[in-house]
């Protein structure tokens, strides 16, 4: 692998690993974090044990998202804490959860503590909570009662219409961002229109600045400023922002931000359902 | 000391559905990559992305761009965009290389294609790792087992409501996913080498019912969840990755000051001070 010119296929290729029996590919793996250092780090069966002094200490994961409540569309929560192949072994450990949820002016219109157990799953209609808005974005910490691995937490967000369902999931509310490789997303037009809305979400407790900048790379550029709420967020579509866009064009999106934030990307389909991704939250 | 640096980023694996659910574009910036996981060249580098493309199995295509990365971060050509729209259904992986040990971190993010229905409107797809993937390791390293997972699938013929598995398998040989959910039912599809499958969930989704389905199989494979409408499952209007059964510590251990600003942080937002 040191060879100039070599690469993990070549590796593959030439040793004929996992090319009749494909079970060793998960050792390959194994192998290849050794080589490259691509995993965490930690040693095995450390999973309640880690790095650095003191004692160990619940770590609560704090994440965010955006919903919609209007037009037919109805967000839905979803918290699975299941064992590993939904065993009943010891790793799901039960958490106590706190949900937030905002409008665009930065106010909290709901809130609510909640319980996941291990083996549990819980499902929120952030429509039912009687003072939910027209759309916002909400805030869920959940912490957990004892160690365990984090397994199947991560809480899905579902956009519900009439006829379909888009899905994402959340993330760190700390991913939040300014500038940089975060805050970046491809867009396509059809025509001159993109049929896309970005969904920012302001992480500070200040009001910030939002500057979108479309380009493409044979030199076309336009800029578009917007203010959001502190603790606000906004949903801005992009053919009204920008005019006059290249036709079937492929285009990158960029949001910079005084204050950090985060943000997702809302593609509408002709037949009144919707695309939804986050931006991309690689360190 | 002196840093690890490699010659190749980890190949990336996207999955091409049929024309029929549209055309997959796929932009790579190769600066916005090398930025990404590089210092800056001390002296042109030459940059090599290699594409090969499968349908139904069989190689359908490849192709070599030669680039070189110059001293000023440029790289030229810069900017790779292809559009693939196979009769079935295919899976393009794309690695990038250097002459010389000058990658700082071996796993790139890099960027969405975009899957570009027959009305033109846009879907993202986040490609693949095929190696190497820091949560996979860890979760084989811990459980010696490979699951994904996704707790938020909903079936409902009587809506139009429609939700698949798009699974690949980017290796050479085959492999055996096997797809269950909580109430112990499983169903397995045998995968190709280079071939994708897309799953319905209708038998291990109760109509109407959110669930939860977990993923293994005799290795591990990239896979997204694929909502569409009931009746066609080519009719989709949102593709996004299969989650990660994380092997996560939750509990971590902090030292004294650690402990004391995760306390304060909670107490600011259990009082609605800071978020």
């Amino acid at each position: 692998m040191k060879t100039p010119g070599a690469t993990l296929d070549t590796l593959v290729a030439q040793t004929r690993v996992g090319t009749k029996c494909t079970a060793c590919l998960l050792d390959l793996d194994v192998l290849l974090a050794d080589f490259d250092q691509a995993g965490s780090g930690r040693s095995i069966g450390s999973f309640d044990q880690a790095t650095g002094p003191g004692r160990g200490a619940p770590w609560e994961r704090v994440d965010s998202g955006f919903f919609l409540n209007q037009d037919g569309i109805q967000t839905i929560l979803r918290i699975a804490n299941f064992d590993l192949g939904f065993a009943p072994t010891e790793h799901a450990a039960a958490h106590d959860c706190r949900l937030w949820v905002f409008n665009d002016a930065g106010k909290i219109r709901a809130r609510d503590v909640f319980h996941v157990g291990g083996g549990e799953e819980t499902t929120i209609n952030l429509s039912d909570y009687p003072a939910c808005p027209g759309r916002g974005w909400f805030l869920i910490a959940m912490k957990p009662r004892r160690a365990g691995y984090y397994g199947t937490m991560r809480p899905q967000v579902a956009l519900v219409g009439r006829d379909w369902v888009a899905c994402y999931h959340t993330q760190f509310h700390a991913d939040a961002v300014r500038s940089g490789r975060r805050s970046g997303i491809v867009l396509r037009t059809k025509g001159p229109y993109t049929g896309a809305a970005v969904y920012a979400i302001n992480g500070s407790n200040a009001a910030s600045g939002l500057e979108l900048v479309i380009s493409d790379h044979y030199g076309y550029r336009r800029n578009a400023d917007f203010q959001l709420a502190a603790r606000g967020s906004a949903m801005i579509e992009i053919d009204r922002a920008f005019r006059d866009l290249p036709s079937d064009a492929s285009l990158l999106l960029d949001v910079h931000s005084q204050e950090p934030t985060r943000k997702c990307i809302i593609n509408r389909h002709g037949d009144g359902s919707l695309g939804v991704d986050h931006f991309p939250n690689f360190p | 000391m002196s840093r690890k640096r490699y010659l190749e980023i980890v190949p990336q694996v996207v999955p091409l559905l049929p024309r029929e659910a549209g055309e997959t574009h796929v932009g790579i910036s190769l600066s916005g990559i090398l930025s990404d996981v590089s210092f800056s060249a001390d002296r042109p580098v030459q940059v090599r992305l290699r594409l090969q493309q499968y349908e139904s199995g069989i190689p359908a295509g490849s192709e070599t761009v030669e680039a070189v990365w110059r001293e000023d971060g440029k790289v030229e050509p810069d900017f790779i965009e292809r559009r693939f729209a196979p009769k079935g259904f295919g899976l393009l992986s794309y690695a990038l290389s250097v002459d010389r040990a000058c990658i700082d971190r071996p796993r790139a993010e890099v960027g969405y294609a975009l899957l570009m229905r027959p009305n033109g409107s846009a879907i993202t797809i986040n490609p693949a790792h095929k190696y190497a993937e820091t949560l996979t390791i860890d979760q084989i390293r811990e459980t010696r087992t490979f699951c994904r997972v996704h707790t938020a699938h909903l079936v409902d013929s009587a809506r139009g409501i429609g939700n698949s598995a798009l699974l690949a398998n980017p290796y050479a040989g085959p492999l055996v996913a096997r797809l269950s959910n909580k109430q112990g039912k499983v169903i397995s599809r045998k995968i190709d080498p280079y071939s994708i499958e897309l799953v319905s969930l209708e038998p291990l989704i109760a109509a109407g019912e959110w669930g939860t389905v977990m993923y293994s199989g005799s290795h591990r494979y990239p896979g997204w969840d694929v909502r569409h409408r009931f009746e066609n499952q080519l009719a989709i209007n949102n593709i996004d990755h299969l989650e990660y059964y994380r092997v996560v510590p939750l509990h971590r251990k902090v030292g004294v000051r650690g402990r004391i600003r995760n306390q304060v942080r909670h107490w600011l937002r259990r009082s609605e001070i800071w978020f």
